[in-house]
């Protein structure tokens, strides 16, 4: 094509609003950099998801979601008691069996019955609203809802 | 042009909206002023998943100690606890929730529209305690009748002498038959279950309701961003002349000068503006003589999830569709007979209650799998409900000003003391142990129950604190809303409140502003005001 054609081409095509543009998010495509935990402790997080919300059925679990990782990020911008909950609760757990008792509204005051509590609520919500378990769903606008933008 | 008003309306929510639109409508010119933003909500909110959003819903962290209502979506529509700090003491939390922008809590309303009755007007008189209203509910009951129009209230008028019949659009939704047992069960221990009674359309706020048509009349100047620092008084006559207010985004002060001023800015704020409008004349707030304004604070008590059952015929394994889904309205049935105080307590409670949906997977025990199992089988198998009760107003629940607190814009800020009691612990218990039975009467499983209240002010129906009376020394407005001392200031807001019941008080706040809207122009036409 001679380069006049193609600038004609140009000016005729209809101009592109930004959100035509096809994006994705940095989950997808990038691995994320630990905020808080050490290796150590990131890797014992990874096997209690995994063991919260494992690979089931054809669907992703906590693993696949990447919720230790969101986790490391969320509880870095938490308050010290939310980490230190987290970080005691890492270094004293590495089996869910105070699982098996029956969620009730008084809070333990034992630390590892805090932290399986604590972990098993935000390793659901991060798996459930992961980009890979809403695709995988089927659910049609399922975990979308309005966003309302900063005010001035 | 810089002017004297005729009224200038501080707060554009339920209160001050319906100020400005009546007001207008009666060819009254009012200037109308709003400490936030006017906002298109179209423009102002996109749809965006979750994944999307920094946190992934999880909200920002400590952004909103005390909004526990704000999820990520919405987080910027509260308003800023940093920019709007107060203070409480260290073992009694409150919970201050605020939106500012024009519209105010109105943007985000639950709509729920329930009338108050002589239960409430009369509380003094059923059982004894505290003060009646200077109101009765056949005084009110002809502004609810043209209120409940505008805001297209649905439900059911099923004679309830607690909860009177309205204007409503009716609601012929059927039970579903989960529902249906759990109606039975009640009933057979005489307590009255209706259907929801709640406003329609697209926003319902004064927002799109009012507004618009107050401005169309061409009598509205509306300042958005106009944050009320004190209502200014004359000091030869003593009577209020003004409002001087600071611009939210430039900090500039300002001030309007208005024959006559109303203020409608919610509870707490109405009384940390007149708390803040000190002068010789009146130098612990305007028109509080007698230390009344701040006092007699309340709200109402919300047991969240005071029950969470399963309906065992809607589990996927017993392949039953379509046995639940819908919600009701628990009616109250506590201490209707004059007198009583039925398990240690006065007054009452009603509940709100729903079934279908998943429960919260915190309830289910275990991990993994089963848990997973669990959860897939019960996802429309669910039925919970939520305690909403009556507060007593107490002298010592009181809202002062922090001299020591200020906001963003040098506005001392309040200390807000509220402290629930044993009749408020008792009622919480009580709706506990009803609602568990009530739940093996109709042979649904029972999760948990438990009688947790929320912090005082998480109901966001705050109350009280400027309330109206007959007596001059026990009350700051009389029985049209308008101060005892200060002649030409009003107070519309739920700050106005004497008792407030269990119901939500919005319907009873437009109601109480139109009424005494109407009144000022009487007597503006008089020429007596």
């Amino acid at each position: 094509m001679k380069r006049r054609h193609v600038l004609q081409a140009l000016v005729a095509a209809p101009a592109l609003s930004a959100q035509d543009l096809a994006v994705v998010t940095p989950d997808s495509v990038a691995k994320p950099r630990l905020h808080f935990f050490t290796e150590k402790e990131i890797e014992n997080l990874r096997q209690l998801a995994d063991q919260i919300i494992p690979s089931l059925g054809g669907k992703p679990g906590a693993k696949e979601a990447n919720a230790a990782e969101f986790l490391d990020f969320y509880i870095s911008r938490c308050s010290k008691e939310d980490q230190q909950l987290y970080r005691q609760g890492l270094a004293s757990v590495s089996s869910l069996e105070l699982l098996d008792k029956p969620w009730t509204y008084q809070e333990p005051t034992d630390i590892p019955s805090r932290f399986v509590r604590r972990l098993k609520e935000d390793v659901l919500r991060a798996t459930f609203n992961s980009q890979q378990w809403i695709a995988s769903s089927g659910r049609r606008g399922g975990g979308t809802n309005y966003y309302w933008n900063p005010v001035d | 042009m810089p002017k004297t008003f005729p009224v200038v309306i501080v707060g554009s929510g339920a209160a001050g909206g319906m100020a400005a639109w009546t007001l207008t409508k009666l060819g009254v010119e009012c200037c109308l002023l709003d400490a936030g933003p006017l906002i298109d909500i179209e423009k102002q909110r996109e749809l965006r998943p979750v994944y999307d959003l920094p946190f992934k819903g999880f909200g920002t962290p400590g952004r909103f100690p005390h909004v526990t209502q704000a999820s990520e979506f919405d987080e910027n529509l509260w308003a800023d606890e940093k920019q709007n700090p107060y203070s409480y003491p260290k073992d009694d939390p409150y919970y201050w929730v605020r939106i500012r922008m024009v519209g105010g809590k109105m943007n985000r309303w639950g709509r729920a529209s329930w009338r108050l009755s002589d239960m409430e007007f009369k509380a003094k008189d059923h059982d004894g305690f505290g003060e009646n209203w200077p109101v009765s509910y056949a005084e009110i009951a002809p502004f609810y009748d043209r209120i409940e129009p505008i805001f297209k209230v649905q439900g059911r008028n099923e004679g309830i002498p607690q909860l009177p019949d309205g204007k409503l659009l009716p609601d012929e939704s059927p039970d579903s038959p989960a529902n249906k047992r759990f109606i039975d069960a009640a009933a057979k221990r005489g307590i009255r279950i209706t259907k929801p009674r709640r406003a329609t359309g697209t926003l319902a706020s004064s927002l799109n309701l009012l507004l618009p048509e107050a401005l169309e009349t061409g009598k509205l100047s509306l300042v958005p961003n106009a944050v009320a620092r004190e209502v200014t008084v004359d000091p030869k006559t003593g009577l209020a002349n003004g409002v001087s207010f600071i611009d939210r985004r430039s900090k500039r002060e300002y001030w309007v000068g208005g024959e006559r001023i109303i203020v409608g800015a919610s509870a707490l704020e109405s009384v940390r503006l007149l708390l803040n409008s000190k002068s010789p004349r009146w130098p612990n707030g305007l028109g509080n003589s007698n230390d009344i304004l701040g006092r007699y604070l309340f709200d109402q008590i919300y047991v969240k999830n005071v029950v969470q059952a399963i309906v065992p015929e809607a589990r996927a394994s017993r392949k039953q569709r379509g046995v639940t889904g819908g919600a009701g309205y628990v009616c109250r049935f506590r201490n209707l007979k004059p007198g009583q105080s039925e398990n240690g307590f006065i007054r009452g409670y009603t509940l709100d209650f729903g079934s279908g949906g998943a429960p919260n997977p915190r309830y289910l025990k275990g991990y993994g799998e089963s848990m997973l199992k669990e959860l897939s089988d019960l996802q429309s198998a669910g039925f919970a409900a939520t305690t909403m009760g009556e507060v007593l107003p107490r002298h010592e629940n009181v809202a002062t000003i922090n001299p020591n607190l200020k906001d963003a814009w040098g506005i001392p800020s309040l200390n807000i003391q509220h402290r629930y009691t044993d009749n408020e612990h008792k009622m919480a218990e009580d709706s506990r142990q009803v609602m568990a039975e009530l739940c093996h009467e109709a042979g649904f499983e029972l999760l948990e129950s438990h009688a947790q209240m929320v912090p005082p002010g998480e109901s966001i129906h705050e109350l009280g604190g400027c309330r109206m009376g007959s007596d001059p020394k026990k009350s700051m407005l009389n029985q049209w809303n308008q101060s005892h001392e200060v002649k030409n200031l009003f107070v519309l807001d739920g700050s106005s409140f004497v008792t407030g019941g269990a119901q939500n008080p919005t319907l009873t706040i437009l109601s109480l502003s139109m009424r005494a809207s109407e009144y000022l122009v009487e007597k503006m036409k008089n020429k007596e005001l």
